[in-house]
Order: structure tokens, then C-alpha cells, then sequence
């Protein structure tokens, strides 16, 4: 290429760029930009403040479960205190000589009394029939959860104030002690409702 | 909207991405020119550069989190869109063979053939800027980018390289040639008709 046609083209080039300096989107491109861009804030907005709802209820379930576990793994063992069959006697510490000495009546065996203790009448299950439930209520916040849909029931023990957070009337005097429940989770292990039973 | 003025691309973007319309339209004033023009220069027609910018600008809106600051700059990452637009536009109208433009090649040889200096002669000449667009519209899109990038938006070498993804010394070469191609072609131009 000779110096003067380059020369020649990169004027040509330049007068080009000059003609359309000021070339640009008609004002219609921004108006349209514009409508999409407040059309979308608009759909967005709502789904932030429910996402935020949603995240606000899966942390509420999140803790009523972990409390209900909590207490549910305390419980048993307390039953089984409360339960111990009394008319079993307890064995003396006797020395051996004082038995071979004066034999009494022969103590229980051992082995007897452990599988006594191991007995507990009262872990069976009470009959649903003299069970008293409330309805179904809904967790707050949790996802909508439909006939269709398919969970799983769990039965849990929570303290008895949480049945306020239901709307539900609590006896002072019982405050501290544990109600049953059941909670329905779903099957993408989020709890959707919630019965209290007595 | 004055309140935008000392911020930058990326500032305006993340503002505009938390929902302020203000900035979105700075962002949009700032560099629409340049966008259009990009299209426009890279496809010759004026409906279809409104249609790219209109594209690049609505996919910014749509795509939220599409940019990546430590990939490149706004402006890079708008031309990219642009970019990928005009070569699916390119590639639509491929099927529809342009013809030839009978009345610039008339006006560059009526103007070649007057100058006794060049034979590409005084190509600033208004009836002759027209033939240079068709000239630069008849590139191969890889000379041509070059071309509008660096002679008629008077980018860079290296922004342009990162705009087009390439290496400099690609840029150079495809600038060169490109040079060369329109000199060969409005030299052609000119013989055929005088």
C-alpha cells in the first residue's frame, strides 16, 4: 500500500467517523428500555420480600424441630424413673457369714430383678383412641403444602408456651411441662404443620 | 442524574442491578453512542443497529449477574454482547446477497477520477464518505471489526485485542489488511468504471 492512499483512506475514514459522531439510539430504544427495566423491579420486588418470608419461616421450622428433638430425647428416661415398680425389694448387704449363720427368706434373684426393671408398661403407646388433637395448623411462613403432596408425621414433645405461638391457650399453671405434637413434614424435610395432642 | 457523574461503569451496573433506574440510565447515555455505532458500522443499517443496542441494553437488564468485573471492564462486556449480536445478524442476512451499490461506486469514481494526486483522491468529500461505509460494509466481519474498533471508534489496540478476544499482534495484522482490503477495493472500484 503507498503512503498516499493510506494516507487517503485514513481521511476517508476520519470524514466517516465524523459523520456519524453524533449518531446514536433513537429516544424510543430508551423508552422501551425503560418500561422493561421498572416492569422488572416491579416483578422482582415481590420475590425478594418472599424469599425473605420463606427463609424467615424455614429457620422458625428449622428451630421448632430442633427443640422438639431436644426434648423428645430427654423424656424416656424420666418416664422410666417415675414408673419403678415399687413392690420389688431391694437386696441387703449382708455379709456371708450372717447368712450361712441365720437363713432368711431367699432374696430375689438377681436376674429376676433386672428383667423387672427393664419392664416399661408405660413406654407402650397410648391408644390413639384416648388421644385429644387440635387441627392441623399451619407453620408460618413454610411453603404451601396440598393434598397432593406427600409427608411424613413426626411425633414430638415441645414446651407448652409454644403452643401460644399457635393462638392456642395455655394453662399457666402447666407452663414448664411438655405438650405432644405432631408435625407434618414435607418431603423436602421443611415442617408445614403442626397438631398439639393430649 | 448528575449525581452519577464521577461513578464509574461498574458502580452504575451494581446500582442499576439493585433496582435504581437512575443509574441504569446513565449507564444507557453513557455508552449507547458507542454501541449503535458499533452496530451500525459493522452492518450498514441504521434499523438494525437500533435493534443490537436495544438487545445488548435488554440483556444487561435481564441478566443481572451476567458481569464479572474481574473478567473486564462494562464497556468490554457490552461490546461483547453487541459483538455476539451483529455476527447472529450477519449470519441471518447472509442468505440475502447485498447488491451492488451502483450510485456510491458511481460518486468514488467520479471523485477518483478528478484527482490527479491518489487514485483513491480526496475520499473525505461528502458524496465519497458514503462510499468508504460500503467499502468498510464489504469486509470479511474479522477485518471489519477491526477496522470500525480501531479507525472509526478509535479504540486501542490492546482494548480492542480484549474486546475481540485476540491478541494484539492479531489486531495489527487484521487492522493491516483490512487497510489494504479497502485501498484494493476502492482502487477496483475506481479502474472499473473510469
Amino acid at each position: 500500500m503507498k503512503p498516499g492512499d493510506e494516507e487517503a483512506l485514513l481521511a476517508g475514514l476520519r470524514a466517516l467517523r465524523e459523520k456519524t459522531a453524533e449518531t446514536g439510539a433513537p429516544a424510543s430504544v430508551e423508552t422501551l428500555l425503560l418500561t422493561e427495566f421498572r416492569r422488572r423491579q416491579l416483578r422482582n420486588e415481590p420475590n425478594s420480600r418472599r424469599k425473605a418470608f420463606l427463609w424467615i419461616g424455614l429457620a422458625a421450622a428449622a428451630a421448632l424441630v430442633l427443640v422438639a428433638v431436644a426434648l423428645a430425647d430427654h423424656q424416656p428416661t424420666a418416664v422410666v424413673k417415675v414408673q419403678a415398680p415399687p413392690a420389688v425389694p431391694q437386696p441387703e448387704m449382708v455379709p456371708r457369714e450372717t447368712v450361712q449363720r441365720a437363713p432368711q427368706a431367699p432374696a430375689p434373684a438377681p436376674a429376676r430383678q433386672a428383667k423387672r426393671r427393664v419392664q416399661r408398661p408405660q413406654s407402650k403407646p397410648a391408644p390413639l383412641a384416648q388421644e385429644v388433637a387440635t387441627e392441623f395448623l399451619a407453620i408460618p411462613y413454610a411453603p404451601g403444602f396440598t393434598t397432593e403432596d406427600r409427608g411424613q408425621l413426626v411425633r414430638v414433645r415441645l414446651p407448652r408456651e409454644s403452643m401460644r405461638s399457635f393462638g392456642l391457650p395455655v394453662n399457666q399453671d402447666r407452663i414448664i411441662q411438655s405438650v405432644k405434637a405432631d408435625v407434618l413434614i414435607g418431603e423436602d424435610g421443611i415442617a408445614r404443620a403442626i397438631r398439639f395432642v393430649q | 442524574m448528575t449525581g452519577f457523574l464521577n461513578h464509574t461503569d461498574d458502580s452504575l451496573l451494581r446500582l442499576a442491578n439493585g433496582g435504581q433506574e437512575d443509574a441504569f440510565v446513565e449507564l444507557y447515555r453513557r455508552r449507547q453512542l458507542q454501541i449503535y455505532k458499533f452496530a451500525l458500522h459493522m452492518c450498514g443499517s441504521s434499523t438494525v443497529a437500533e435493534e443490537v443496542t436495544q438487545e445488548v441494553f435488554m440483556s444487561l437488564i435481564r441478566n443481572t449477574g451476567g458481569f464479572d468485573a474481574a473478567r473486564g471492564s462494562v464497556a468490554g462486556y457490552l461490546y461483547g454482547i453487541a459483538r455476539k449480536q451483529v455476527l447472529r445478524m450477519l449470519e441471518r442476512d447472509r442468505q440475502y446477497v447485498a447488491m451492488e451499490d451502483d450510485t456510491a461506486a458511481s460518486n468514488l469514481a467520479t471523485t477518483l477520477a478528478t484527482t490527479e494526486e491518489s487514485p483513491l483522491g480526496d475520499l473525505t468529500r461528502t458524496e465519497t464518505v458514503e462510499s468508504v461505509r460500503q467499502a468498510v460494509l464489504s469486509l470479511p466481519p474479522n477485518y471489519r471489526e477491526a477496522v470500525v474498533l480501531c479507525d472509526l471508534q478509535e479504540l486501542g489496540y490492546a482494548e480492542a485485542a480484549g474486546l475481540l478476544a485476540v491478541p494484539v499482534g492479531t489486531v495489527r495484522s487484521r487492522l493491516s489488511r483490512g487497510r489494504a482490503m479497502l485501498v484494493g477495493k476502492l482502487k477496483v472500484h475506481s479502474r472499473c468504471i473510469v
